[in-house]
């Protein structure tokens, strides 16, 4: 895959999380994850707050592919009172990691490398996805 | 920064009375930079964090001297001229300022300001991140000065308190790492919903006045007319690859320079001057799989938050030369709405992680990016090119981008 194809990239890593994350804490940690442990080629910048690193450029990611309506951002109210927003492929968007994953011939050893690594990583809890993504940025 | 004109070409097109400059609007955020960084160093004090409130003591100055100066590299129109300024020579208005800054104001050495702290708060890169954002962050007194200094010149009454607002900042982190520390909001009733008005002005001014239509067309107009004139005048040229001269020139002396250069630019800057001949609104979609056949994945990529402004000009360019148009005579526009970066409370998960505004918030959380894809047409091709075919070639162009 070419370097602009964080899209895809996205989108293939919503897919082989069974089409959701839940959180934009877990989307980013994974995705951060993802880039700096497994060598996945996003080109997302991540900076090392203190609360963990975080993406901008991965935030507006997820705000186009909402836009277009490829991905659906959900509210999940919890006990706490906080507000989750859980991510979600629509139809459409699952019909678009459909073909990326199937036609992408060149690109699958990277793509199976993306469904191991978020196979792995989608088994984490929430706490120990939060250590990690931190452990690989320092 | 006198002579340049904060909204542009909205003061020219659409809100005549809005005649602030870069200049006053660079006052006002150098006086608010100052009053928060007070703010926070007496508040930070109190609450145990006197690391933060040193640091922050210690670049007061540099803070408001960064505030002064973090549109120093606007060219003429402000926003206006950001994608041909870019375009021509690879450098972001922020790359422009901190040039200028670092060539051209050395003297402030002499005066205690520290150019590289200066630097590196316009360009959001300081070596503590809450001393950046406060010019440059979701929560920056960049936005509290325009919002209301904008509103206020379009004849907007919004009510935004910002002595109240600012009164809800603080840093968040721990004080021994300063390197991860962020300006945040206190977890309060008022903070929070001080925050939410904020946010909802902010999105109601780029609804109703800095994308509004007319505007917008102009500007889109203004940006092709430079570029064709670059290619057709080697002066001009020179002036926009060398930051140092495009910065130099102001409104009036940009307009005055494309009217001496036939074509495009002379019946562009006619335009604008008169109000007349502006190009006419003949496609207006939203970008979303529901409204189009197809868009493929190079299209969204190409349109991601740096790329919006070139897919728009390469696809004004393709449809151009689909319909065999005279070059330029076509602009299609992308035109995103905005939406709120990531913005914490100084409230803890039960990972220990601060908890985002949006959160706490679901106003926040409804505050969604919209794009909708704009073509405007050379009144000249009102009879001859039907919506139909616009859109039939447009969407061809998506789909096989």
């Amino acid at each position: 895959m070419a370097r602009d194809a964080d899209l895809s990239l996205l989108i293939s890593t919503i897919y082989f999380s069974k089409g959701e994350i839940k959180g934009r804490k877990r989307l980013q940690k994974t995705v951060c994850i993802l880039k700096y442990a497994h060598n996945i080629p996003f080109d997302f910048n991540f900076r090392p707050y203190f609360y963990g690193p975080y993406s901008e450029q991965l935030a507006d990611a997820m705000n186009v592919l909402e836009a277009v309506g490829l991905v659906v951002e959900v509210e999940d109210p919890l006990p706490s009172g906080i507000i989750q927003y859980d991510y979600f492929l629509t139809k459409k968007g699952d019909k678009v990691a459909e073909d990326i994953v199937s036609k992408r011939v060149h690109d699958k050893n990277l793509l199976s490398t993306l469904k191991t690594a978020v196979a792995k990583i989608s088994s984490l809890e929430t706490s120990d996805l939060v250590v990690m993504a931190k452990s690989v940025i320092q | 920064m006198t002579l340049i004109r904060q909204l542009g070409l909205k003061a020219y097109i659409d809100f005549p009375g809005a005649i602030h400059t870069r200049f006053s609007h660079a006052l006002g955020v150098m006086e608010l930079a100052g009053r928060l960084a007070d703010l926070l160093i007496a508040r930070l004090a109190t609450e145990g964090k006197p690391k933060a409130a040193s640091n922050l003591h210690d670049n007061r100055n540099n803070i408001m001297a960064a505030g002064f100066l973090h549109d120093i590299g606007h060219g003429p129109f402000s926003h206006a001229v950001d994608f041909p300024l870019n375009k021509l020579t690879s450098k972001t208005h922020e790359e422009i300022s901190t040039r200028i800054i670092s060539e051209e104001l050395k003297e402030l050495e002499h005066h205690g300001i520290s150019i590289e702290s200066v630097n590196r708060i316009v360009s959001a890169q300081h070596w503590f991140p809450f001393v950046s954002s406060i010019v440059n962050g979701p929560l920056d007194v960049d936005k509290l000065d325009y919002l209301l200094r904008d509103s206020h010149h379009v004849g907007l009454k919004y009510a935004l308190d910002i002595e109240n607002f600012i009164e809800g900042y603080t840093v968040l982190g721990d004080d021994k790492d300063l390197s991860k520390s962020e300006l945040g909001l206190e977890n309060t009733p008022e903070a929070i919903t001080s925050a939410e008005i904020f946010l909802t002005i902010w999105k109601g001014m780029y609804d109703l006045v800095y994308h509004v239509e007319n505007s917008r067309i102009a500007e889109k107009m203004l940006e092709r007319a430079i570029l064709a004139g670059c290619a057709d005048d080697n002066d001009l040229r020179g002036t926009f690859e060398n930051p140092e001269k495009a910065t130099q020139l102001y409104d009036e002396k940009l307009l005055e320079i494309l009217q001496q250069i036939k074509g495009f630019p002379q019946d562009t800057a006619a335009a604008i001057l008169s109000k007349r001949g502006l190009f006419v609104k003949t496609y207006d979609k939203e970008l979303s799989v529901e409204q189009f056949p197809v868009i493929s994945q190079g299209f969204l990529e190409a349109i991601r938050p740096t790329g919006a402004s070139e897919a728009s000009f390469t696809l004004s360019k393709r449809t151009c030369e689909t319909l065999k148009t005279e070059q330029n005579h076509i602009i299609c526009d992308l035109v995103k709405s905005r939406v709120p970066h990531s913005i914490h409370v100084d409230e803890i998960d039960s990972q220990g992680d601060p908890i985002e505004l949006k959160s706490k918030s679901s106003i926040i959380g409804a505050i969604k990016e919209k794009i909708r894809l704009k073509a405007y047409i050379h009144p000249s091709l009102q009879k001859k090119i039907d919506e139909a075919t616009l859109s039939k070639t447009i969407e061809g162009l998506v789909a096989s981008w």
